[in-house]
This record gives C-alpha cells, sequence and structure tokens, in this order.
C-alpha cells in the first residue's frame, strides 16, 4: 500500500475514526490498534517479510532490556554488539550481499584472479534500512545511557513499525517519538488541519512534479544515446526534481499524517534547493539521516574533535557511508564521494556553517550573491545526482560526457512541461521558506483563500497527476 | 473535532462536485471508455476490440437501417485489444449493459484471432482471465453517471489533461474518433510498423485456443435471445492479414462453423481493404464511414434473403 493509491484512501480514514473515535479513551488500545495497522500496511506490500519486521523489533527490544539489566559492561556490551551484528547482518544479507560478493570477484579480476561465488536473488525488503536505523539508534541510546528501554512491547513495536514512516522515514529517534506514544494523544484541529495541508503539498510534490518529470527522466536515462546535450541536461534537471518531489512529497505525506493522528515527526526535509552551499544543502536534505549519521557515526569517530585530518576522514566516512546507505552500486558510493568533496574545502575553510539561517531572511528576493551560490549548489547536486540515477558507473559516466558534449546541439528534445510543475513548486515553496512546510497556510486569515488554494493543487492533482506504484526511497 | 470533520467534508464535497463536473464536462476526451459506463442500458452493441471501436460508427447504423425493425440505437461497446477478449467476463458486462426487455436488437460481433485467443496469463482452469482487472470486466455499475466505480477503479485509463488537447473523443454512442491522424506517410510507416510489431508480439506469446470460441459460442447464444447476432472479420492491411493467418490459419472455418451451429451470418471481410486505415489495423473515421455503411447493407441483404448463405452475399 502506498500514499497515492486509493487503498489508502479507505485504509488511513478507517484507522482515524477507529483511533479517534472507538479508542480515545485507552491509550493502549490506540497503540495496539497503531501497530496492527503498520503491519497491516506492511503486509499489502509483501506479508511473508513482516516476519522479519517483528523479529527485528523483537530483537532489540529483547537485547535493550538484557542491557538495562545487566550488572557488568561486559554483558552489557555483549548484548549490545549482538543487537547491532544481526541489524547489520540483517541488512548486509539482504541489501549488500550481491555488492560485496561481485565487487570482491571484480577486485580480483584486477589480479587475474577468476572468482566464482554464487549471487542470490534477493528480495529487498522494503524499508528494511530504515527500520534498521531505528532499531539500532534505539539500543546505541540505551548502550550510552540516554534513555531507559523500553519495557511495553506493544509501546515498542509502534515506534519501530508506526505505518507513516515505516518504510522511507523519517527516520525517528526513541528520544523523540517514543515519549509520544507513551502519553496521552488529544486531537488538534489545528494541528490536523495543517497536517492535511502537508499531505495535499505531498501529493503534489509527488504524482505532479515527481511522476511527471520522471517520464522524461526515464526515457532520457534509459537511451541517452538517442539525445544531445540539452535533453540530457534536462534528464538531470528533471531527476533532481523527481527525487526531490517523490522523496520529500513521501515525508511531507508521512508528516501530515502522523499530525492527524496526534504525533509531531522529525522534519525530513527543509527547502533544500534553496541552499548556499552543499553544507547548506545537507541540512536541509533528508535531515533525518543527515542528523543520524552525525549523532551515530561522525561523533562516535570523533567528530570535529582532534585535528584538521581527523575531522575531514571523519567527513568523507559519513559521505561514504551515506552513499552506500542509499544502494548496494558503486554509483552510490561515488554520489557521496562527490558531495564530500564539494563539503571539504568548507570545512577547511571553515564555511561549512557559515549559512544556518533561512536565504533572503529579511527580504523578498535572494541577493546576487545569493542567487549564486543558490544556483552553483544546486549545478552541484544536479551533476552529483547523475550518479545517483544511472545504473552504473559507465553509464553515469557516458551520461555526463555526453552532457558537455554539444556538438549534437543543445535544443532539448524532449517534453519541456514539466517546468510549469517545477516552477508551481519552487515559487510556493520560496513564499514558505521560513515556514515549517511548503504549504503551511495558516497565515492567510481569509478562509476562502486559502480554500481556493487547497482547490486549485487538488485539481493539479486530477489532471496533471500520473499514477505510479512505488516511491523512489523505497527501494533503501 | 466536530468542526473539523464539518470542514473536511465540506471540502471533501466540494472536491467530488469538481471531478465530477470535469467528468461530466470532459469524460469523452480524458478516457477511451469512461463513457461506456455512463451512459443507460442499450438495446444494441458492437462488440469487439479497437478495430471495431473506432471503425464501426453507430450513428450510421442507426441511419442506416432505421425502420428495419432493429431496436436501435445502436451502443458501441468495443474496447481495446487488451480489454477484449471474448469469455465470461465480457459476457457477463454485456449482460449488465443491456436492456433486459430488448427484443429485436442487433448484436455486431467483431471476431478476429486475437479476441479469441488464450493470453500469457490466462489460466482457464483456474478461472484466471488476463482482462479480469481491465474495464468493463471490473465494473459492477455501466450504467451511472458520473461513475466514480470506475475513477476508483480504472484510475490509470484517467488521462485528464487530455481535456487540453481533444486528439480523441469518446463519443455517447460508444464509438471512438481518432482526431490524431498521421499528417505524412513517415508517420503513418512508423504507426504501422509499430502496429506489426505489437501484433508479432502477440503472434509469440499467445495460444490459439478453444476455451474462448466457445465463451464466444455462449455469447452468441444469450444474444439470440434478444434479436439479431452478426459476425463480422474487419479488414485489416496486407501485412498484419498475413501474421493473423500464421497465428491461426484455420480461424475462419472455425468461425464459419460456429456461425453454422449457432445459426448466424459471418462476414468475412478481411482481405482486400478499400477502407482507409491510419496504421494498417485500424480504419479511419473516414474510411469508417464507408465500411459501416457497407456493412449495413450486409446485414439488410442477410435479413431480407435469410435463406442465402452469406458467402453468396456480394463482396464487398
Amino acid at each position: 500500500m502506498i500514499f497515492n493509491s486509493f487503498s489508502f484512501l479507505y485504509f488511513f480514514p478507517a484507522v482515524f475514526i477507529l483511533y479517534w473515535f472507538f479508542t480515545q479513551k485507552y491509550r493502549k488500545a490506540q497503540n495496539i490498534l497503531l501497530l496492527v495497522a503498520s503491519y497491516y500496511f506492511y503486509a499489502c506490500w509483501n506479508y511473508k517479510f513482516l516476519f522479519l519486521l517483528i523479529f527485528s523489533t523483537l530483537l532489540d527490544y529483547y537485547t535493550g532490556l538484557q542491557m538495562e539489566k545487566s550488572g557488568s559492561i561486559g554483558k552489557k556490551r555483549f548484548w549490545f554488539w549482538l543487537s547491532v551484528l544481526i541489524n547489520l547482518g540483517f541488512l548486509g544479507v539482504f541489501k549488500y550481499y550481491n555488492f560485496f560478493v561481485s565487487s570482491f570477484i571484480d577486485f580480483l579480476a584486477l589480479f587475474g584472479i577468476q572468482g566464482h561465488a554464487a549471487t542470490l536473488n534477493v528480495i529487498l525488503p522494503v524499508g528494511i534500512s530504515f527500520y534498521t536505523f531505528h532499531g539500532l539508534s534505539y539500543v546505541i541510546d540505551i548502550f550510552y545511557n540516554r534513555i531507559k528501554a523500553e519495557k511495553d512491547f506493544v509501546d515498542y513495536s509502534v515506534f519501530v513499525s508506526f505505518f507513516p514512516l515505516l518504510v522511507a522515514g523519517p527516520i525517528e529517534r526513541a528520544t523523540h517519538l517514543l515519549p509520544q506514544i507513551k502519553q496521552d494523544r488529544t486531537f488538534d484541529p489545528y494541528k490536523a488541519a495543517d497536517g492535511l495541508r502537508q499531505i495535499l503539498w505531498g501529493l503534489f510534490m509527488k504524482v505532479v512534479v515527481a511522476d511527471n518529470c520522471a517520464m522524461v527522466v526515464n526515457e532520457v536515462f534509459n537511451h541517452p544515446n538517442q539525445y544531445n546535450a540539452g535533453s540530457l541536461w534536462i534528464g538531470a534537471l528533471f531527476f533532481a526534481f523527481q527525487i526531490y518531489g517523490d522523496f520529500a512529497g513521501y515525508s511531507n505525506i508521512a508528516l501530515g499524517t502522523a499530525r492527524l493522528l496526534g504525533f509531531e515527526l522529525l522534519k525530513n526535509f527543509s527547502f533544500p534547493y534553496f541552499s548556499r552551499d552543499i553544507a547548506e544543502f545537507w541540512r536541509r536534505w533528508h535531515i533525518s539521516l543527515s542528523s543520524w549519521f552525525r549523532d551515530y557515526l561522525y561523533i562516535p569517530l570523533g567528530g570535529s574533535k582532534g585535528g584538521l585530518y581527523s575531522q575531514l576522514r571523519n567527513v568523507l566516512i559519513i559521505f561514504l557511508v551515506s552513499g552506500l546507505w542509499h544502494g548496494a552500486n558503486w554509483t552510490f558510493i561515488i554520489w557521496g564521494g562527490i558531495n564530500a568533496l564539494c563539503f571539504i574545502p568548507l570545512v577547511v575553510f571553515k564555511l561549512n556553517r557559515a549559512n544556518t539561517d533561512t536565504v533572503a531572511q529579511n527580504t523578498f528576493l535572494p541577493s546576487v550573491k545569493e542567487t549564486l551560490q543558490i544556483a552553483i549548489t544546486f549545478g552541484i547536486t544536479v551533476i552529483a545526482w547523475v550518479f545517483f540515477r544511472a545504473i552504473n558507473v559507465t553509464e553515469a559516466i557516458r551520461y555526463l560526457t555526453k552532457m558537455f558534449d554539444f556538438s549534437r546541439g543543445f535544443k532539448p528534445e524532449v517534453s519541456l512541461s514539466s517546468f510549469g510543475f517545477i516552477a508551481v513548486l519552487l515559487v510556493v515553496e520560496w513564499l514558505h521558506r521560513h515556514k515549517n512546510h511548503g504549504f503551511e497556510l495558516s497565515y492567510i486569515s481569509q478562509r476562502w483563500v486559502r480554500w481556493l488554494l487547497y482547490l486549485f493543487v487538488f485539481l493539479m492533482l486530477l489532471i496533471f497527476g500520473v499514477s505510479s506504484d512505488t516511491f523512489i526511497y523505497f527501494q533503501f | 473535532m466536530k468542526k473539523f470533520l464539518i470542514r473536511l467534508s465540506l471540502f471533501s464535497c466540494i472536491a467530488l462536485l469538481a471531478t465530477s463536473l470535469v467528468l461530466m464536462k470532459y469524460g469523452g476526451y480524458i478516457d477511451y471508455f469512461y463513457l461506456k459506463f455512463t451512459t443507460p442500458k442499450q438495446h444494441s452493441f458492437i462488440l469487439g476490440d479497437s478495430r471495431s471501436f473506432q471503425g464501426i460508427q453507430p450513428r450510421i447504423v442507426d441511419a442506416e437501417l432505421k425502420d428495419k425493425g432493429f431496436e436501435l440505437p445502436m451502443f458501441n461497446y468495443s474496447f481495446t485489444i487488451t480489454q477484449a477478449a471474448y469469455g465470461p467476463a465480457y459476457t457477463e458486462s454485456v449482460k449488465r449493459k443491456m436492456d433486459p426487455d430488448t427484443k429485436n436488437g442487433l448484436f455486431i460481433i467483431n471476431v478476429n484471432p486475437w479476441v479469441l485467443a488464450q493470453r500469457e496469463k490466462d489460466d482457464f482452469e483456474n478461472g484466471i482471465f488476463m482482462e479480469a482487472d481491465h474495464p468493463p470486466h471490473n465494473m459492477r455499475w455501466v450504467n451511472m453517471n458520473p461513475n466514480f466505480e470506475y475513477v476508483v477503479k480504472n484510475f490509470n485509463y484517467l488521462h485528464i489533461r487530455a481535456l487540453f488537447k481533444q486528439n480523441s473523443e469518446l463519443h455517447p454512442d460508444g464509438w471512438m474518433e481518432e482526431r490524431n491522424l498521421p499528417k505524412d506517410s513517415t508517420t503513418f510507416v512508423g504507426w504501422k510498423q509499430n502496429q506489426y510489431k505489437i501484433y508479432n508480439g502477440f503472434a509469440q506469446r499467445w495460444k490459439k485456443c478453444d476455451y474462448r470460441v466457445k465463451a464466444l459460442k455462449e455469447m452468441i447464444q444469450f444474444l439470440e435471445q434478444h434479436g439479431t447476432v452478426v459476425l463480422v472479420r474487419m479488414p485489416v492491411d496486407e501485412k498484419l492479414q498475413e501474421i493473423e493467418t500464421n497465428f491461426w490459419p484455420e480461424f475462419d472455418t472455425t468461425i464459419e462453423k460456429l456461425a453454422k451451429t449457432t445459426n448466424v451470418s459471418y462476414f468475412n471481410l478481411l482481405k482486400n481493404n478499400k477502407y482507409k486505415t491510419y496504421d494498417g489495423n485500424h480504419i479511419d473515421k473516414f474510411g469508417g464511414v464507408a465500411f459501416t455503411k457497407d456493412l449495413c447493407q450486409l446485414i439488410l441483404m442477410q435479413k431480407n434473403s435469410p435463406n442465402i448463405p452469406h458467402s453468396a452475399l456480394p463482396k464487398k
């Protein structure tokens, strides 16, 4: 089941009604309902992998309790590593086994050694990277005594498998979500209305922007030889908006859905394409993952403490691991590497926190300098996204080479109609860049104006929406 | 909560109203089939795939066969090759769409090997039909306006932005008018080649089968209770004829036998296509007028001289 499907349109209102009208007085019942709904939501994709999710939940729940009970640091460490290794083991088998095996064979081939190993025909369980990271953050926090182990299995299970964030995040923290699960929820009509606005905007980003761009992107990336440089630039540019619309759209729907149920999830995107440098971009793009790596990898590695060399090493590790998290392919690692290379000079010259405020803070339009900064940062991300989208490194390099081969002409040979949708997206988001999300219209006092805007977006969905049955980040 | 729900319901009603207006005003432009399920129950039908969907025009039938004893108007309940396959599902849908009081209807059934073939995902023994998830087979309500069942079940078919270009129009009588005809010979050749590719693909993946022929027989037997049934094999260009003949060489014999056992007429007009197609496969809207008129003449001749075997009728 995906958010932009009719099945979700039946599923969610049913959950909403049961949640607020039949179980409201009993938090325990509400949480059981959320758990059942979440498992049903997941099982709609593939019920067999539901057992993996339940196993992962049981593992972290049990090891968390054992860690807390442990009298000695040795025992605690044992349970901690058991959980970490099994979690990473699952991720390794389901997501990375074939990649590591084939990369090893390629490596041997460099020395003229013929390697033979069986690769597995593994189906990647949807959302495995997300729920594994939920569980990992939980056990790490217990290990470092930041939180107490959760004793209520239902509450803990809801934390891991809460359906709005189950398959594509945001990656939540026990410190943030568990307390919300453990307290009574009251219906806040203002938050709920804003949640609906966020869902509406998320749907626009997904089915209008992302899925329209996808049609051109798929065509151009699948047949780069048939197109000139201009078309390839359009393909790369549209992919930048496809992935943004797809993933930020999903996050908006997830956050809006959670708000309708009385939860505030971690913000995942904050208008990243208005960033003035790569450091700012990474503070605004997939925030829950960036902050996860910051807290659970970068800081334990030493973070910015120590010398410049160790800081740069840590930055490089973070970006490479972040790339690998996205998928078992060298393209993702190179994508991470490119971002690291653009980030490192900012660290060296201590400019990585130069832009922590919102662009054009007190003005309507950005200054010339800001405009140039935004354009350069966006240009870098567009080039880097080519590696993210290409099926392998050779194809990515071929695509990039052709992007700069102007001998075959530059006049685009593909449909440019998606520019209209991108323009709507950019204008609306620019107007709301100081807000919590791109369609936070609560500041408009006249209801009829707000409703006209809702209707406009609804009609855009109806007329220009493209139906697709997946989100890009499901594969991660 | 109460206020929130009232406002949400109000906005939902506005959104539903806007959707209904779009569907009612532009239904014929935004979907190939939507209007087939918004019109009232019918007495006379044209059944089959895209050849009859575009090539047999009900308004021409109405004009040619007016006052000839048939319960008109004619309704084109043909679909495209993905949906159109004779089987229990199509028969059930026709039953739903037909006015049960029909006594003298006219039923023109377009036959060719593709609508009677076993498709790669068909598993007749286990009741699995490849067309089952497509309209009209997945439709419970076939005469409701606006039809939200169609929107929900077949949202992928809707292409609402087409209302701006209006390249094709589904008329309320069920006929699909294709307006985006090839403007030059290169496009025409390209489209033709594409059709060859598609049908060669079918020939490789599909199999001739008895099951669907039997299902067609059952459909004919049902329709005969409500009027006159005629089978027609529509003309296509030579290369497509060749693909069809290689795929199912004894197809005509099979259909002739079926026509004889069910006592209905079979007009085999496959060869010597004199009607203009826009891709070698589909007679265009201009050729369709002539073809429909000629077909009506054949139907009339057969009606007036029921004892003359159809093979003795003048070839068109």
